[in-house]
């Protein structure tokens, strides 16, 4: 399965996060996929963490990770030396993926409908590449609270002091590079059948805010009563993270039919049929004796107990897990969910491996190295022709690294 | 609007709550033919029978379970059919309905869609030109098989859920997080044209294991690499940046304002101070003018940023602020992006009309293509809108299908309780 894009060739012009993302997911697949890089390798070879902390453009996690497999070619393509070098790049790609500030976004993609009128392009940015908001600088947390996503995390109606607060660095730039690749691949798809140049965008704010995990949908249908899912409403009970002997579990287990399985589970079955806790008129008087309930039956189990009474309960709970949990969960390892591949100049990395697969499939999830900053330049260079000459006096200006 | 990529592709949703259905609606979006079958005569978690429920619109006069925006979020351009699959005839219909299908994504836990009789096994003799996808919380595979969860508990076993929040507080107060529903659903998007993919390759359908719990994972980059590379968690830090200072949410005038303001450099950090009138900031000499100064006084920078800030309108300081080329946003709720002058501009939200609850504004798209035209959208499907159109599509008699309908087999009503 890891080939079934091995028949598209992708070229990313840009830096960022996000295009590092759309474009993973189409080298993972097999596709021949070409990082064009600035001369300044952008942020997605700027990005912390970096291996034993070293800052280098060849050794940060946002790199590692998000360029496996891909070739690197480092250009000024600024200048129209530079320029020419990516138009002919792209004159046998399948899809140019652009994250760049608007204006040079906008100039490389009327150059290109000139010199290759047949390659379709989609381009990434924070607001699209055209509009009054269009030439902000932006962040992960700007873009996210502008999305309304922010907003939604408020800590809780009784703590004022603390303000929302948002996600793991770089998920929203992750999410935006997957509502890019998705894109990617319809028109890849829909270009097999009935070949076509599109021109399509992905704008961060969009890409976030017509998703779920946002207000906007509840906020509109309610006439703005409800800005909030009431997570913490005295009815939402069990809801929300709880301690156990050895940590945390969490639970979603305040509506029918997973609260009467709840009642059973902790050993109070007679509450799976009380109105008290029932009707929901009622059921916010008799939290605390509930709570007086399981508070303690939790602290007496570990979280892994828990998790499996629950679970054959078929209540929805789950551990609170760090990430070396995660990585050493009994279901990762049976999964394969995570795999190692070699990086140059670190060694064995282990990885998250694509979340999904062919049925009963031994396929192994293999990975290769994320290039060298420029690791590729001189073979493309003699690939499309280049002499040595030409390559001399481009490296010279700086145009190629 | 929609667009006509997927156009041809005809996909059968099985899929209940969000991540499954979202991802469906993408594709709808997208131009792909679905057809959401929709449980009954048992309602799904995101259909409340209770006017009084907080997902119910108090708007309108139909039935609770067409007023949810919980439903409606996750479920424009699709068209509908309620069935009892626990019935034979409600598998027969399936097995109709399989033999028109290009994709099949169900969400069922584990193992389920097998005890129905309508598995992989069946799915394939009955048309190996389909392909299935199957999205339970852990994946098909592994010993967690029949588990369930939804994205919240995704989330915490990630190691995301832990590593969220403001420093010092308790795990108790971590709030939950549906981002597996929101990232699953686009992931979907690509697995389908995977499938389709696969299919042109090897002249039939697959089926695929995806693992919803997986897919967070992949999206969390920084944590994974900081493991991977360092053998390190990262810190809850609340709306800090370890490298970035200042990099937080301010507070502004009125009740529970919020400003978020980045400056990841010193041109943004001169910019901020001349914004600020405090330019003696960014002056060489004074501590906060590097960065290494500002990362050592990060309370102390973002202290005294809020005393200023405390006492500013949001939308004049983001403005200020952004005029001299920080990063500065107010954290939006939802009346501040129906306002966006830029998605105004890009006329990005779009009217949906609802049986029941007229036209109202719903989100844009989640990309947008520059060269072709926008295609309408389909109206919002009721539940069973589609029952008999679909019905008689796939062969079936006005008889039999008003039979289906007496026993049960179908409908397009759930009791409401309240």
């Amino acid at each position: 399965m890891q080939e079934i894009f091995r028949d598209y060739k992708i070229a990313e012009i840009g830096g960022g996060v996000a295009l590092a993302a759309a474009g993973k997911q189409f080298s993972d697949f097999g596709s021949n996929v070409l990082k064009i890089e600035n001369i300044d390798g952008g942020e997605i070879r700027r990005a912390p963490p970096f291996f034993e902390d070293t800052p280098s453009l060849n050794s940060g996690g946002m790199h590692i990770f998000l360029n496996t497999g891909k070739q690197s070619v480092v250009i000024d393509y600024s200048n129209p030396s530079g320029m020419e070098i990516v138009s002919k790049i792209v004159n046998d790609v399948d899809l140019v993926i652009i994250e760049e500030k608007p204006d040079v976004a906008l100039q490389i993609i009327e150059q290109l409908k000139t010199t290759n009128p047949s390659t379709s392009t989609l381009a990434i940015s924070p607001h699209g590449l055209k509009g009054p908001y269009a030439n902000r600088q932006e962040s992960d947390l700007s873009i996210f609270a502008q999305s309304t996503r922010l907003a939604r995390q408020r800590p809780s109606m009784d703590k004022n002091s603390l303000a929302p607060v948002g996600y793991a660095p770089y998920t929203t730039a992750m999410q935006v590079g997957l509502t890019a690749g998705a894109i990617a691949s319809a028109i890849l798809w829909k270009n097999n059948s009935n070949p076509f140049a599109y021109h399509a965008e992905v704008s961060g704010v969009e890409a976030l805010a017509s998703n779920v995990d946002t207000p906007f949908v509840a906020w509109a249908l309610t006439d703005g009563v409800m800005n909030y899912a009431p997570a913490s409403g005295r009815a939402a009970y069990p809801t929300g993270v709880y301690e156990c002997s050895d940590g945390h579990v969490q639970f979603t287990g305040a509506d029918s039919p997973f609260f009467e399985r709840c009642c059973i589970a902790i050993d109070r079955p007679e509450w799976a049929e009380d109105e008290r806790f029932l009707d929901l008129d009622q059921k916010p008087d008799h939290r605390e004796e509930f709570l007086a309930h399981i508070i303690p039956w939790l602290k007496a189990r570990t979280k892994l107990e828990v998790f499996k009474i629950m679970q054959e309960a078929k209540v929805l709970c789950t551990p609170v897990f760090t990430v070396e949990e995660a990585i050493n969960d009994p279901q990762a390892t049976a999964r394969k969910s995570f795999t190692t591949f070699h990086q140059d100049g670190i060694g064995e990395v282990i990885s998250p491996a694509y979340p999904f697969k062919e049925y009963m499939s031994d396929e192994e999830w293999n990975l290769t190295s994320a290039p060298k900053f420029g690791e590729h330049t001189q073979k493309v260079l003699e690939q499309l022709g280049y002499s040595t000459i030409e390559q001399q006096a481009l490296f010279r200006i700086g145009t190629i690294k | 609007m929609s667009y006509d990529l997927l156009n041809g592709i005809r996909i059968i949703e099985l899929a209940e709550v969000w991540a499954g259905p979202t991802a469906c609606s993408f594709m709808g979006d997208l131009g792909a033919d679905v057809i959401k079958i929709e449980s009954f005569p048992r309602n799904s978690p995101t259909r409340p029978l209770f006017s009084s429920d907080w997902r119910v619109s108090p708007a309108g006069t139909g039935p609770p379970y067409e007023r949810a925006w919980a439903h409606l979020q996750a479920n424009r351009n699709k068209r509908n059919i309620a069935l009892d699959l626990k019935t034979t005839e409600g598998v027969d219909i399936f097995n109709r309905l399989t033999q028109t299908a290009d994709i099949i994504i169900e969400s069922f836990s584990a193992g389920t869609i097998d005890k129905l009789g309508i598995g992989w096994e069946e799915i394939k003799k009955i048309n190996d030109q389909a392909s299935l996808i199957s999205i339970p919380g852990w994946g098909v595979e592994g010993i967690y098989k029949g588990y369930v969860s939804f994205g919240t508990g995704f989330d915490c076993v990630t190691g995301h859920a832990i590593m969220r929040g403001h420093p010092g507080r308790k795990e108790e107060e971590i709030l939950g997080s549906t981002h597996s529903d929101a990232t699953v659903a686009q992931a979907l998007v690509f697995a389908v044209v995977s499938a389709m993919q696969a299919r042109n390759k090897n002249k039939q359908g697959i089926y695929i294991d995806f693992s919803q719990v997986q897919q967070l994972t992949t999206q969390l980059v920084s944590l994974y690499s900081e493991w991977a590379l360092n053998k390190r968690e990262l810190p809850r830090m609340g709306n800090d940046n370890e490298f970035v200072v200042p990099h937080s949410s301010f507070p502004v005038a009125g009740e529970y304002q919020w400003v978020v303001i980045v400056a990841q450099n010193d041109n943004q950090w001169n910019g901020l101070c001349r914004a600020l009138k405090k330019e003696e900031w960014a002056q060489f000499g004074h501590k906060w003018a590097t960065i290494s100064g500002r990362l050592a006084d990060r309370e102390k920078v973002h202290e005294a940023i809020a005393n200023i800030t405390k006492s500013m309108n949001s939308n004049e300081l983001c403005s200020l602020l952004q005029s001299e080329g920080v990063i500065a946003s107010s954290v939006a709720e939802p009346a501040e992006l129906l306002a966006s002058e830029q998605l105004g501009f890009r006329q990005w939200f779009q009217s949906l009309d609802n049986q029941f609850l007229g036209t109202r504004i719903y989100p844009g798209l989640s990309w947008s293509i520059n060269n072709v035209e926008n295609l309408p959208n389909k109206p919002y499907g009721t539940l069973g809108e589609d029952n008999y159109s679909l019905l008689s599509e796939l062969g079936f008699t006005q008889k039999e299908i008003k039979n289906f309908e007496k026993k049960l087999v179908i409908g397009n009503k759930y009791e409401v309780k309240g």
